[in-house]
């Protein structure tokens, strides 16, 4: 493997045995250098032997070493010619993503209600382990065919929300009949629930424009407070992809499909077993978008009472939903003629540009909002889709780890990264005041770099930049 | 004998589990992804739930084990010590664990989701058992 500097921002990994297609990696020199120090390029030239792979296996600039594909990493197979999908291209947290709520209320008005919206927040939002859900149990089952939908059907936020969800919040080709009664059972009091780790909701502020029109399309505004959350399918999506890890190893070997690591057990598309999982992620991915739904919803009924007004007055409107955790099939041009593909984003968010059919019609002239979340003392950025992306409309979808987590705890307590944050003016609310120090800003790479790249090599262009105020963690 | 060692990895939680035997070797694999999340010094002795896994080959056995311990923590809402495993052929592992609730036990790590396959590998040397395992968390 010899990686090759090919622009600014642009690494070639050569083809080495085994691989059908080249790596890219885009990233600027600053990038790179924390990149070359772990095996997140074995994993893309891993990735590179994936039968029916087109064009380049990617990673995204926020690239980091993860468990088969690389976090950041894209792959798309054209499904005509017995491309795979690999449930590694996908992850444990099927669709896990971020939702951008606006709102009517700047950041006078949030210093002047700090400490009653932040503990609207802290008892609202379910998070951590075993600590119950928003919705009841018996919705479960039916938010995997209806996903936002069946939500909003039994009560829970806008209308609205839909146009500005992928998919709708719904995917259509879902089988609740290809899930694991284990998988249901572990989404049983799971709906409407942060989870842990990396996950959040953040009171944010716009604190700076870049692109105008674009901030507007999206209903943005300098200086006003907006709501950003980062959650997928939970306990029912990880157990699916256990379940079908456990299924597609056996079938490899029938298709005689031989991977460099186990974790990128994959099958052909178009095999009974390729859509099997298919039909089990889009039902899972059903779940997340209900999931975020779910919270958007409570999060707005936090605001109205933290703020003495009705839930329609706090102007929370969705800015946009993106997953980051998906394998999709799209049509894209190839070589000169349009194919279906099987485009896998592992930590990597879809990113279509202005005029794409998929995106609502408020939103075609400008491009796909693209939400990058930082940490919780570094900005996130919001960006928008451009035309002529080079990697099948796909873009960073966060800082990306810069720090394992034991290194990250052996530098600060938990205790002292919530006082450095509060100190900052950041008010915190944790699950676990200890596992802060896991998840600490320091742990995390330059977002803002991560976001200059996006738009030095023409993945996504940069529209917002927003700066943290208060943090839900899970 | 060390039961456990945390390896280095940037984002997941990649750990050297070792054993006498194979069923050693699980029931520390075991202790391993407990161990990681909580306290489990002094468990409150609670009610033992019971445990099957199935698996083509020590690795993917391994891989279910700790899948299944996982789940039946998440669903039960609690965490599991005490493990007793029996081990059948190199595909089936049944065992028993003792059940806390969560509750009752103070968080040292981030949860675990899952298990996955990456650099997973179960070898023996030296009369040692070694698997090493990375938690996507």
């Amino acid at each position: 493997m010899t990686l090759v500097r090919s622009s600014d921002v642009v690494w070639d990994l050569t083809r080495g045995p085994g691989m059908r297609v080249p790596g890219r990696v885009f990233a600027s020199e600053s990038l790179m250098l924390k990149v070359k120090e772990d095996r997140a390029l074995q994993q893309v030239e891993n990735v590179a032997h994936l039968q029916g792979i087109l064009g380049h296996s990617m990673a995204m600039p926020d690239i980091h070493w993860g468990y088969g594909f690389p976090i950041g990493g894209v792959a798309a197979t054209d499904v005509a010619s017995d491309g795979v999908v690999s449930p590694g291209g996908v992850g444990f947290d099927i669709c896990c993503g971020v939702r951008l709520l606006a709102s009517g209320f700047d950041e006078t008005d949030f210093l002047a209600r700090r400490s009653e919206l932040m503990a609207e927040l802290d008892r609202r939002i379910p998070r951590g382990l075993g600590k119950g859900a928003i919705a009841d149990a018996g919705l479960v089952r039916r938010t995997l065919t209806g996903g936002a939908a069946t939500a909003l059907e039994a009560g829970y936020g806008w209308s609205s929300d839909l146009d500005r969800c992928e998919e709708r919040g719904t995917s259509a080709e879902a089988d609740a009949r290809a899930m694991s009664s284990r998988a249901l059972e572990r989404g049983g009091g799971q709906l409407g629930s942060l989870g842990s780790g990396n996950h959040f909701l953040e009171v944010q502020v716009v604190d700076e424009i870049m692109d105008m029109q674009a901030a507007t399309a999206f209903g943005l505004a300098p200086g006003m407070v907006v709501v950003m959350i980062h959650c997928g399918s939970r306990g029912l999506g990880h157990q699916t992809c256990t379940d079908q890890l456990k299924l597609m190893g056996s079938a490899m070997n029938r298709y005689g499909i031989e991977v460099p690591d186990r974790q990128l057990a994959c099958v052909p598309v178009r095999s009974p077993e390729g859509e099997q999982y298919l039909a089990a992620m889009a039902a899972s991915a059903n779940f997340a978008w209900a999931n975020r739904h779910v919270l958007a919803h409570e999060a707005r009924k936090g605001f109205a009472a933290a703020f003495g007004v009705s839930v329609e007055r706090t102007g929370m409107q969705l800015v946009y939903d993106v997953a980051h955790n998906l394998a999709k099939l799209e049509q894209h041009e190839v070589g000169g003629a349009t194919r279906l593909l099987c485009v896998h984003r592992k930590g990597a968010t879809r990113a279509f540009g202005p005029g794409h059919p998929d995106l609502p019609e408020d939103l075609r002239g400008v491009g796909q909002p693209v939400l990058v979340p930082g940490s919780m003392g570094t900005a996130s950025w919001v960006l928008r889709g451009v035309a002529g992306n080079p990697a099948f409309a796909s873009a960073a979808h966060g800082a990306g780890r810069l720090m394992s987590r034991k290194q990250a705890k052996q530098q600060e307590t938990g205790r002292r990264v919530m006082e450095g944050l509060e100190s900052e003016g950041i008010s915190i609310r944790p699950g676990s005041v200890g596992l802060l120090a896991e998840e600490a800003p320091y742990a995390y790479k330059d977002v803002d770099e991560v976001a200059r790249v996006c738009e030095v090599a023409d993945l996504a262009a940069r529209v917002a930049r927003l700066r943290p105020l208060g943090v839900v963690k899970g | 004998m060390q039961r456990f060692e945390i390896l280095p990895h940037t984002a997941d939680v990649a750990v050297a589990v070792y054993g006498e035997s194979v069923p050693d070797l699980f029931a520390n694999a075991a202790s391993a992804l407990f161990e990681l999340m909580f306290e489990m010094d002094s468990p409150r002795p609670g009610p033992t739930v019971r445990v099957e896994a199935t698996g083509d080959g020590l690795e993917e056995l391994l891989v279910a084990w700790l899948s299944e311990l996982l789940a039946i923590a998440e669903v039960g809402g609690v965490a599991l010590a005490g493990f007793e495993v029996t081990i059948t052929g190199e595909h089936q592992a049944v065992g028993s664990a003792t059940a806390t609730p969560v509750e009752d036990l103070v968080m040292t790590g981030t949860p675990i989701k899952a298990v996955t396959y990456h650099e997973l590998a179960v070898r023996q040397a030296g009369g040692i058992w070694t698997a090493t395992i990375v938690f996507d968390v």
